[in-house]
């Protein structure tokens, strides 16, 4: 009984879903594991499809991240497109020690924005995976801004080995999705949202 | 419900958070992440996965992380775990079950229930049952009344299960946990369930009991022999009898059937299932294999595609012309697979390297092509398949040895060019020789003789493939190509650089420059050089100086945009230099041979003017023939282009060299002036003329000439000579200066002697007969002697005629024609004064008084020798002491003085030049 009681608590939050895209082997799933489980795993196991849902705390507010850890390999390729579809933030990573990755993620960029309609705010992070092996790079770190600069996301540089910028890519994502869904969620509610900005704006007049 | 309710183990309820994978077909290994998964591996005791049981496949990690299988379950369903330290827990993720499709080849496991097969065959064969009752009572442990069978517990299977939570999952049908012949038997079960409400000490008793009965059976049986065994238990060994008596019948009975051997028949028929089996499943066996074996292939292509494609690409990107793609496809391939073991990967491999080697001559042939033309050679282009060739590896050094192929190329190329051009000069000149005058020169539009040809393709061949040469040289000694060569290297390669590189081409292009302009200037090129021919820079190629140099300083301006050091540039500075001199040497020699030619450009027409006197339009034209010459000179010559150059009259050896100049050009005006003189040209049109010129008004004109270049060109050249910058002329134009007042005086000297001799020799028959016959005769005289009217008139005459000429010259000229005709007749008077009569001394008496009044008037030509003259004239004579004497020289005079009147006005305006008498 008591199980159900927390399940439902669960369902109440808000869900933030969030994708892990990049081709094979660049560590989405190492990235994910990093950040909600702090755990490094060394050895390589293809992802088939892998879900976790947890609670997170984003701007104050409780909320549940659901991350999705797909397939970076080609064989999946087909099925990307249903994931893709429930997303709400993407993660696109890929790994600085091979130019591949890199190049793939516009392959990744295109085929999410096909599917999510063309919605070039669908909040997205550009990721550079590895960066604790620099002296092995082959991306530059200047390409991969311009690449994320003509995109107009962010590009961010992690090491899920030595979680460095783990946690900022994956709360700078949810405080994007969160954000875009409250700005919905406003637009959708009308007459509320005005009348609270009404309120506002008669405030600073009388300033 | 009792053991989740506690609220101390709500913090420690299992929940699970992550699924990996999220969705499978049965058997599917998955890795389950959370929290609260147990103290130990033994703290949990469920798992179910859409309600089916994983327990047993689990494999318990930590806390936080368990591994698994699925069940066979269809759909979402949730992940449940429930440990003794935490209860039942939650999820937040959803396993999606798959259908599991089994097709022919795919792994399966049957588990295949034998114990009904063989409860099956117990039936069919008729056999009792095994279980002995005897053996195992119902009551082992002698609890129940004697006779009763066992009361099942009055709690009842449902509330027993509580007890045993890890029976939770097994099927309710099943009953085996109070059955002491299961493999689940538990014996609390079996207590519970049967003796629930015995006591504690009867259950001892009960252990006891069956202890000792355990005990007392096993020693029964080897101490109380075969009769006591067979009391208790007759009824089993009649069982058994009738048991083996049925198989000895039955085994007769198969014997008639079948034979002696029994097992003859079953092997036949195991030996032909077999052969069926093959035949069923060979084939089916040898497509899976075939099967597999193409899909490890196919794996083995799809995951080594780049390799097996990379020949195709590499055809496909040189092709495409993407060198860049290709190479960083090879050099991973490289690493790869470079060393591998595998013999097909060596295969494709090895072909990747042939193509490779393909690819690496096609680039060094585009290479050679690059360096080789110099015309459109592009040096990034160079540059990137230098890169490439490096990144490939390729033998030898592409970027040195493009270095000095284009170095090679210039080389031949200046060769060309120069053989080119001299053949050309040795042929008929096409070009039209009408010289261009100076200013239009500048247009380089107009094609020049073969030298200038020659001097501007040879330096925009030079300026071009000289910037990619130092752009490539200067590339590889940076490092750029990282040709990995050791410091020391690449500064022996710079030195190398420094000389043939640099210097030596720059030295090459300076001396078939320095062999076409200033042969002089170097001793041979070398045998592979013709030396051009003597026409081709012959007087009239001068015009052409202004723009060879304009060339060379364009093309030096050019080259030190490649910003090297600054010594490199020095041959040219001093060709340049050199060239500047030459110029201005052959400039000016032109420009004295002009002056020198312009004495046909004499008209005689005569200009005079209050300022500057007479003159004719000659000085002029030499002054404005001197400027132009000095002004081209600076404009063109002398400036300079750069910083770098120095003002070549900074030398002390040009600054002499320029004097000799500019004296041979002053002086070629003398030459001029001269000449005009002596070889006179005639006039363009006489007949407009009112009269023709003789060679005495020539003499005239010129001496005028020369004082107006003496004194009013020479200052005006010197000053121009100090405007535009050239070394100081004092020197030089007081030299020349003088020598023009030396031609004026010897060309005034020669005129006035000449004119001299006019009078004197018009005056002496004259003079000399009179003077004999009067000054020794007796009469006395009636007037004054006719030779002094004809003095007069003869000096009329000739200051006439330089009057008309030249009047600034009348008043020197005649006074010394005057002295000269004083002298001759103060002579005459010495000559005579010892045989003079006294009417004689008269008669000179009067002469001389006439001439004291016309020559002794300070307004006429008086001149201190005419007053010595006059004055020794008179002391030869006597004294006129009678009145009647003194009275007829006056009347004499007075009437000589009213008859001459006219005539001696002809003196006073010489002294006064307001009047003009023509």
């Amino acid at each position: 009984m008591a199980g159900k009681t927390v399940h439902h608590n669960n369902k109440d939050l808000p869900v933030l879903k969030v994708i892990m895209v990049g081709t094979g082997g660049v560590g989405k799933s190492a990235l994910t594991l990093q950040f909600l489980y702090d755990e490094f795993i060394e050895d390589y196991e293809p992802t088939k499809a892998d879900v976790y849902r947890k609670p997170a705390n984003v701007d104050g507010e409780v909320v549940m991240v659901d991350i999705l850890d797909t397939a970076g390999q080609e064989d999946y390729a087909a099925i990307r497109d249903n994931y893709f579809r429930s997303g709400e933030g993407f993660l696109c990573v890929f790994s600085i020690l091979e130019i591949e990755s890199f190049q793939a993620t516009h392959e990744f960029r295109e085929q999410i924005l096909r599917v999510k309609g063309d919605d070039v705010k669908i909040p997205f992070l550009l990721v550079g995976n590895k960066a604790d092996l620099d002296d092995k790079r082959v991306v530059p770190k200047s390409e991969a801004q311009r690449l994320a600069d003509s995109w107009g996301v962010p590009y961010i540089e992690t090491s899920a080995k030595t979680r460095v910028n783990v946690d900022t890519i994956f709360y700078t994502l949810m405080k994007d999705i969160y954000k875009k869904k409250m700005a919905e969620a406003a637009t959708s509610n009308g007459p509320k949202a005005k009348k609270s900005k009404k309120k506002r704006k008669s405030k600073c007049l009388l300033f | 419900m009792s053991i989740s309710s506690d609220s101390s183990r709500t913090n420690l309820r299992p929940k699970v958070t992550g699924l990996s994978p999220k969705e499978g077909v049965p058997g599917t290994k998955i890795i389950i992440r959370g929290e609260n998964f147990g103290r130990n591996a033994d703290d949990l005791i469920e798992l179910t996965i859409c309600g089916v049981n994983c327990l047993m496949y689990v494999e318990w990690i930590n806390n936080s992380k368990i591994l698994t299988r699925s069940g066979k379950c269809d759909g979402l369903g949730d992940v449940i775990i429930t440990t003794i330290s935490g209860g039942t827990g939650t999820c937040t993720v959803q396993f999606r079950g798959l259908p599991d499709i089994v097709s022919p080849t795919k792994d399966c496991s049957v588990w295949i229930n034998e114990e009904d097969y063989f409860s099956l065959g117990k039936a069919n064969h008729g056999l009792g049952s095994t279980t002995s009752p005897g053996l195992y009572a119902s009551d082992p442990l002698g609890l129940l009344p004697e006779g009763t069978e066992a009361v099942k517990s009055a709690l009842g299977e449902n509330v027993i299960r509580q007890f045993f939570p890890e029976a939770l999952s097994q099927d309710k049908s099943e009953k085996g946990f109070g059955n002491a012949f299961s493999h689940d038997f538990i014996p609390v079960w079996y207590l519970l369930e049967n003796h629930s409400t015995a006591s504690f000490d009867d259950l001892v008793t009960g252990l006891d009991r069956l202890k000792a009965r355990v005990n007392q059976r096993t020693p029964s049986t080897s101490s109380l022999g075969p009769l006591q065994l067979l009391k208790p238990n007759v009824l089993a060994i009649i069982e058994c009898l009738d048991a083996l008596k049925t198989v000895h019948i039955n085994l007769k009975k198969h014997k008639q059937e079948m034979g002696s051997d029994l097992t003859y028949k079953v092997e036949e028929l195991i030996k032909k299932s077999l052969s069926e089996a093959h035949i069923i499943f060979d084939s089916v066996l040898a497509r899976k294999d075939l099967a597999d074996s193409t899909r490890n292939a196919l794996n083995v292509l799809q995951r080594y595609r780049f390799l097996f494609n990379l020949p195709a690409t590499i055809e496909r990107n040189i092709t495409n012309g993407e060198y860049e793609l290709l190479i960083s496809d090879y050099n991973r391939a490289k690493a790869h697979f470079a060393d591998t073991q595998v013999s097909v990967f060596k295969r494709v491999f090895s072909e990747v390297e042939q193509r490779i080697i393909k690819f690496r001559e096609k680039l060094q042939d585009l290479l050679n092509k690059g360096c080789l033309n110099h015309e459109n050679r592009n040096i990034d282009e160079i540059k990137k398949l230098i890169q490439y060739l490096l990144s490939l590896e390729a033998p030898g050094n592409p970027a040195w040895d493009s270095i000095v192929k284009i170095k090679e190329t210039l080389l031949s190329e200046m060769k060309e060019c120069h053989c080119k051009y001299v053949e050309m000069s040795k042929l008929p000149q096409i070009i039209s020789k009408d010289s261009p005058n100076f200013l239009s020169d500048g247009d380089s539009d107009v094609q020049g003789p073969p030298i200038i040809q020659f001097i501007e393709e040879l330096t925009t061949i030079f300026t071009t493939s000289f910037a990619d040469l130092v752009k490539l040289g200067t590339a590889y000694l940076d490092g750029d190509f990282n040709t990995k060569e050791s410091q020391r290297e690449l500064e022996l390669k710079e030195t190398n650089f420094n000389t043939e590189m640099v210097q030596k081409p720059i030295l090459l292009a300076v001396n078939l420059i320095r062999s076409a302009l200033l042969p002089g200037s170097i001793i041979s090129l070398g045998p592979d050089y013709e030396t051009w021919p003597a026409s081709a820079a012959d007087e009239s190629f001068f015009v052409w100086l202004p723009r060879c140099l304009r060339v060379c300083s364009n093309f030096y301006r050019d080259l030190t945009r490649n910003d090297l050091q600054p010594v490199v540039y020095q041959p040219i500075q001093q060709l340049i230099t050199d060239l500047r001199v030459h110029s201005l040497v052959s400039l000016f020699n032109q420009a004295a041979e002009e002056v020198k030619q312009l004495s046909t450009k004499e008209n005689w027409e005569i200009v005079s003017d209050d300022s500057s006197g007479t003159r004719t339009q000659l000085p002029l034209l030499f002054e404005a023939k001197v400027i132009e010459i000095l002004q081209l000179v600076r404009e063109n010559i002398l400036q300079t282009t750069t910083h770098e150059e120095v003002d070549i009259f900074s030398k002390i050896n040009v600054q002499g060299r320029m004097k000799q100049l500019a004296q041979n050009l002053l002086q070629a005006f003398l030459l001029a002036l001269e000449k005009t003189y002596k070889n006179p040209v005639s006039p363009p049109s006489p007949s407009d003329k009112e009269r023709t010129i003789d060679e005495e008004d020539r003499c005239l004109v010129v001496i005028c000439n020369c004082s107006f270049t003496t004194n009013q060109v020479m200052p005006r050249l010197h000053e121009s000579f100090e405007k535009y910058n050239y070394p100081d002329m004092t020197m030089v134009i007081k030299v020349i200066q003088n020598k023009y007042r030396d031609l004026e005086n010897k060309l005034s000297s020669s005129f006035v002697d000449n004119k001299c001799d006019l009078v004197i020799n018009g005056l002496k028959p004259s003079m000399y007969t009179v003077a004999n016959e009067w000054y020794t005769g007796t009469s006395k005289p009636s007037e004054v002697n006719y030779y002094i009217k004809e003095v007069i008139g003869l000096i009329i005459e000739v200051q006439a005629k330089i009057f008309l000429v030249a009047p600034s010259l009348v008043r020197k000229m005649v006074s010394q024609i005057i002295e000269a005709t004083l002298e001759e007749i103060a002579t005459l008077f010495q000559s005579v004064s010892d045989r003079l009569t006294d009417a004689g001394n008269i008669h000179a008496q009067v002469d001389l008084t006439a001439l004291e009044y016309v020559f002794s008037d300070p307004e006429h030509f008086e001149t201190p020798k005419t007053d010595k003259l006059l004055k020794m004239a008179r002391s030869r004579l006597r004294p006129v002491s009678s009145s009647s004497d003194q009275k007829l020289i006056l009347k004499i005079l007075n009437r000589f003085k009213s008859s001459m009147q006219l005539q001696l006005l002809c003196f006073k305006w010489a002294s006064d030049s307001t009047v003009i008498i023509v």
